[in-house]
């Protein structure tokens, strides 16, 4: 059974967006208005978070894309009364739109803000609609989304492994949506149980931290730390 | 084999928890305002069926990246990057993926409309009559100015039209030399006040360059702006604004170090230490983008006196394509004529609005179509069969698009290139350099020469196995190296750029670019991420100016004024402003009057300074 | 698992109706039981893809236009309503929005249609033999993927 997880490079990332806008064409998560915006009610499951310190000329910036970071001891399943969130048998933590009943209480227990609750139903004006994925359901409005790392696009590989006679995927053999597009190719996404899996290097290099690792949450999402020119 | 028996079947799962609030978390779905039962619904899902995938190339901006696009029961549902394609290697930029909105645009001109009169509303036609009444009037208002913003075959064909019509041709995007940057082997960068990660004459590069280089090669970052692009280099050189050309000289041999200390503000030893750090690290690249023409040509001269061009990590241009040649080329007028009519190709928003008898040929109703006389809807790079020519190092490429017959038709638009041939063939002197029947025959004269140079990725002894291969591949390329002979003149002295107040920084972003993305509503949301910002226009300021984020100030330059919202931050030098460009449209629903059009402020050649006044 | 279970009370019904006057009136049991004809020779898409895919007129007219013409009057009717890229079809099975069954992998796993879709091969007018509707329809679906240790995480079927 794989333990899904993946790695972050921030030596490559050059917070374009790319990963952004890829996650929310493939996940069908609509475009945030102006309003939405200003009420904080944008839906990303993939973002780049951006900080600024210091005083000029010695300032310092941290960007970080943030898809949910997956914990091994996930703190938000705990709280949902109705079982609509769960860490699964590979390791991903899910949400079930079904199941919800927008209590919301998940997203008060995660610490890295990742989930969204569904203040509107989602729109997709006019010839918009068109471009609508099939491979993931829209959800109603009043329910909790979040970054699945492209669960469909695993399953869907594990059906097509299975029908050539596979029971494992091959390494880099599914891609989450934010990964294939990255221009930095920063993102990395396999078995973490595979010692041989590029995933599982990167995670064991010394760059490697996991964001708010003393909460003992046990990400499974790594994030590889900036080095300058000449570090180590 | 029945279904079990399941309790409540009568509710739904959901009324079960709130109407009893019995089960164990149920807690009070009614405390939540708003929450209503109707708030529930299954969500949707868009049926699943046979799908199709095609290249296209983007052209959003001059690095021409190659993509796959799905279809999926007649629609296109995702852009993907082509991993064959020496450009993009399968990435994408945030505009690439968003090429979905672009296609599906709320506003594309749905077919042909002629203003009758000059404030008349626009009125549908059909193609022969709007293009008979363009070919008449081009015919009366001779000569007619061709403003172009398209790329590729289109491109080629805008510039044959302003020969053939006797017109003077403008185009309004990049169309510079074509330097290539061997980035894989460049061991030293400097970026001169080049926001090399959110603008860059060729994103894609710079993207896919900074990733590669980031730990075996040092980047050096010179500027007064403090953005992702100073914070991903290795090392980020504060100078005062607009000073890059002197650093550049220094560097170069071309000028004394204290003199450059004092136009820079930067400490002679940081000076001395860069200009040997530069010297010592071939190879070695100096790039400079939107900078004063003064600081450009002492970066040309600096590359040269270092020996980068031809190089290998260093700088070289690409050589045309074996394209077969288009009998007899008309020139266009070297000169602008006064000019009654003007034809727009593609041309968002040109600078210098034409006055007269306006044709705009474009997908949507942006700017530049929404006050035209006539508005000839043409096709998106999504579903137009097209040959571009991306530039990458030491690799020539041909792109070839051509889209699925499967992808539904949009509107009732065609290619640019195609409406021109339409036009030219209904007028007297200008159908003899249109003979083609179609687009398709001009763009398959092109290939014919990349068929019978018989090199490359795809040889093939006859031409339709090489189209078939050409299709399934969408990229031809090969090795040909191109070295480039360049001689830039050592720059004249450097001179402080005159003028005062706070100088005005501008800078593309990758999600509104120069204004293709505007009407995106992905690239509207996004356009501010580091600040928290969208769908607006922000300014950079240093806290000592006494703003506060969020206030909304008047920007004044010599030339005009805009209105921006705030953001107060240390990231930006005390005498310099930042701003981003591609806002402030006039038309399109989710452009229209969203931010500001920073180019109302801009000097020429620059630099623009600005005064700030609290709104 | 078992209090995901337990929790499992209801997955909301399908949109589609048990019938319906269908543009052509297709007969299952002459394709399917006369003439020996598998179910993906107009269900394209069973055995490598997650729809099953509906025929379209231009696929009828392949074997129709020299094996039989009696019914042409009804394919005119249809291929005109429709058009040749299209299928004309009223759809009688749907799954609720929020799941999505994949067909291939079903097929692959040696589930025969029969398993879902009853005696639909053998209907002279095409309704709906579901056998598996409404609320429970999540249990019947758990059972089998429990009996064939099948995976029971809600993606599989949720995404």
């Amino acid at each position: 059974m794989p333990r899904w997880g993946m790695t972050i490079d921030l030596d490559r990332c050059s917070g374009c967006q790319a990963c952004v806008v890829a996650c929310k064409q493939e996940n069908n998560v609509p475009f945030a208005t102006a309003e939405d915006l200003d009420a904080g009610r944008g839906i990303y499951w993939m973002q780049v978070l951006a900080r600024v310190e210091g005083e000029w000329p010695h300032v310092r910036m941290e960007t970080m894309p943030m898809p949910c970071l997956h914990c091994d001891d996930p703190p938000c399943t705990k709280v949902c009364p109705v079982d609509a969130t769960h860490k699964d048998s590979e390791g991903l933590v899910q949400q079930s739109s079904a199941r919800c009943i927008g209590t919301r209480y998940c997203a008060q227990n995660c610490p890295y803000t990742v989930r969204f609750f569904n203040w509107k139903k989602p729109e997709f004006p006019g010839a918009f609609a068109n471009y609508r994925s099939p491979e993931v359901a829209i959800r109603p409005k009043g329910v909790m989304e979040k970054c699945t790392l492209c669960a469909h696009r695993v399953k869907d590989a594990q059906d097509r492994a299975h029908r050539e006679g596979r029971r494992a995927l091959r390494d880099g053999e599914v891609t989450p949506a934010c990964a294939e597009v990255c221009p930095g190719r920063a993102i990395t996404f396999g078995d973490l149980d595979d010692p041989g899996a590029r995933v599982s290097e990167l995670a064991r290099s010394p760059r490697a931290f996991r964001f708010l690792e003393e909460l003992g949450t046990a990400p499974k999402v790594f994030h590889l730390r900036e080095t300058r020119h000449g570090d180590g | 084999m029945k279904p079990p028996d399941v309790p409540l079947t009568a509710l739904t799962r959901r009324e079960f928890l709130q109407a009893t609030g019995a089960a164990a978390g149920a807690i009070g779905l009614a405390a939540f305002p708003g929450c209503k039962p109707e708030w529930f619904g299954d969500g949707e899902r868009v049926p699943s069926g046979p799908e199709s995938w095609y290249f296209a190339t983007c052209t959003f901006c001059p690095s021409l990246c190659g993509t796959r696009v799905r279809v999926v029961n007649g629609n296109a549902v995702a852009v993907r990057g082509n991993p064959a394609h020496p450009k993009n290697a399968g990435a994408l930029c945030p505009r690439g993926v968003a090429g979905l909105q672009h296609l599906y645009d709320l506003d594309r001109v749905m077919q042909p409309a002629v203003r009758r009169a000059k404030d008349a509303p626009l009125e549908r036609v059909s193609w022969d009559e709007a293009l008979d009444l363009v070919a008449r009037k081009l015919e009366e208002l001779t000569p007619a100015l061709v403003i172009d913003g398209s790329r590729g075959l289109d491109a080629d064909l805008a510039r044959r039209f302003a020969g053939a019509v006797g017109g003077h041709y403008l185009s309004t995007v990049y169309t510079g030399a074509r330097y290539a940057w061997d980035y894989e082997r460049t061991r030293y960068a400097m970026f001169f006040g080049h926001e090399f990660l959110e603008d860059a004459p060729d994103l894609m590069d710079s993207l896919r360059a900074f990733a590669q280089l980031r730990g075996r090669a040092k980047l050096v970052m010179v500027g007064s702006r403090f953005g992702v692009s100073a914070q991903k280099a290795d090392e980020f050189v504060a100078v005062r604004p607009a000073s890059e050309g002197a650093l550049a000289r220094a560097i170069g041999g071309r000028m004394e170090i204290d003199d450059a200390a004092t136009a820079t503000g930067l400490p002679t030893a940081t000076i001395e230490r860069l200009k040997r750090e530069f010297t010592a690290s071939a190879p070695q690249v100096a790039i400079g983008w939107r900078l004063l023409p003064d600081a450009q040509e002492a970066l040309l001269w600096l590359n040269q006196v270092a020996g980068t061009f031809g190089k290998s990590g260093g700088l070289s241009v690409a050589l045309p394509p074996p394209f077969g040649q288009w009998e007899e080329q008309p020139q266009p007028a070297a000169r602008p004529l006064p000019a009654a009519a003007a034809v727009l190709v593609g041309a968002l928003r040109p600078a210098h609005p034409p006055a007269g008898f306006v044709v705009a040929l474009s997908p949507t109703l942006d700017d530049a179509a929404s006050s035209a006389n006539v508005v000839l809807p043409t096709t998106t790079w999504l579903e137009q069969e097209a040959v571009h020519v991306p530039v990458a190092a030491g690799r020539q490429v041909v792109a070839y698009s051509h889209p699925a017959k499967e992808l539904r038709r949009v509107a009732d638009a065609r290619p640019a290139g195609q409406v021109l041939i339409d036009i030219a063939q209904r007028m007297k002197d200008a159908r003899r350099h249109f003979a083609w029947p179609s687009y398709h025959l001009a763009l398959r004269e092109r290939l014919v020469g990349v068929h019978d140079a018989q090199r490359g990725s795809i040889k093939e002894e006859l031409f339709t196995p090489f189209m078939e291969k050409l299709a399934a591949a969408g990229v031809w390329t090969d090795e040909r190296v191109t070295n480039l002979a360049t001689y830039a003149a050592e720059p004249a002295p450097w001179r402080a750029p005159a003028g005062e107040g706070l100088t005005l920084l501008t800078h593309a972003t990758t999600t509104l670019g120069e204004g293709e993305g505007a009407n995106l509503p992905w690239m509207q949301e996004l356009a501010g991420w580091q600040h928290h910002i969208g769908w607006d226009t922000w300014i950079e300021v240093h806290p000592k100016h006494g703003f506060a984020s969020g206030d909304i100030v008047e920007v004044a330059s010599a030339r005009g004024n805009v209105r921006a919202r705030v953001v107060a931050t240390e990231a930006i030098h005390p005498e310099a402003v930042a701003m981003p460009r591609g806002g402030g449209r006039t038309a399109g629903r989710w452009a229209k009057g969203r931010g500001a059009d920073v180019a109302a402020l801009l000097e020429d050649p620059g630099p623009t300074r600005v005064t700030l006044r609290r709104a | 698992m078992a209090r995901v279970a337990a929790l499992a009370l209801a997955l909301a019904g399908c949109g589609a109706p048990a019938d319906a006057e269908q543009p052509i009136p297709f007969n299952h049991a002459v394709h399917v039981v006369e003439r020996k004809m598998a179910c993906v020779e107009c269900h394209e898409g069973v055995l490598t893809q997650a729809w099953a895919g509906m025929p379209s007129t231009d696929d009828c007219l392949r074997c129709h236009a020299f094996a039989f013409t009696g019914n042409a009057r009804a394919l005119e009717a249809g291929k005109k309503a429709a058009g040749p890229d299209r299928d004309p079809w009223v759809r009688l099975y749907a799954i609720a929005p929020h799941a999505q069954v994949s067909h291939a992998a079903h097929v692959k796993a040696g589930v025969v249609c029969e398993k879902c879709h009853g005696d639909t091969g053998k209907s002279v007018v095409a309704r709906r033999e579901l056998m598996l509707e409404g609320e429970g329809l999540m249990y019947w679906c758990m059972d089998c993927h429990a009996e064939r240790k099948a995976s029971l995480d809600c993606v599989t079927c949720h995404r």
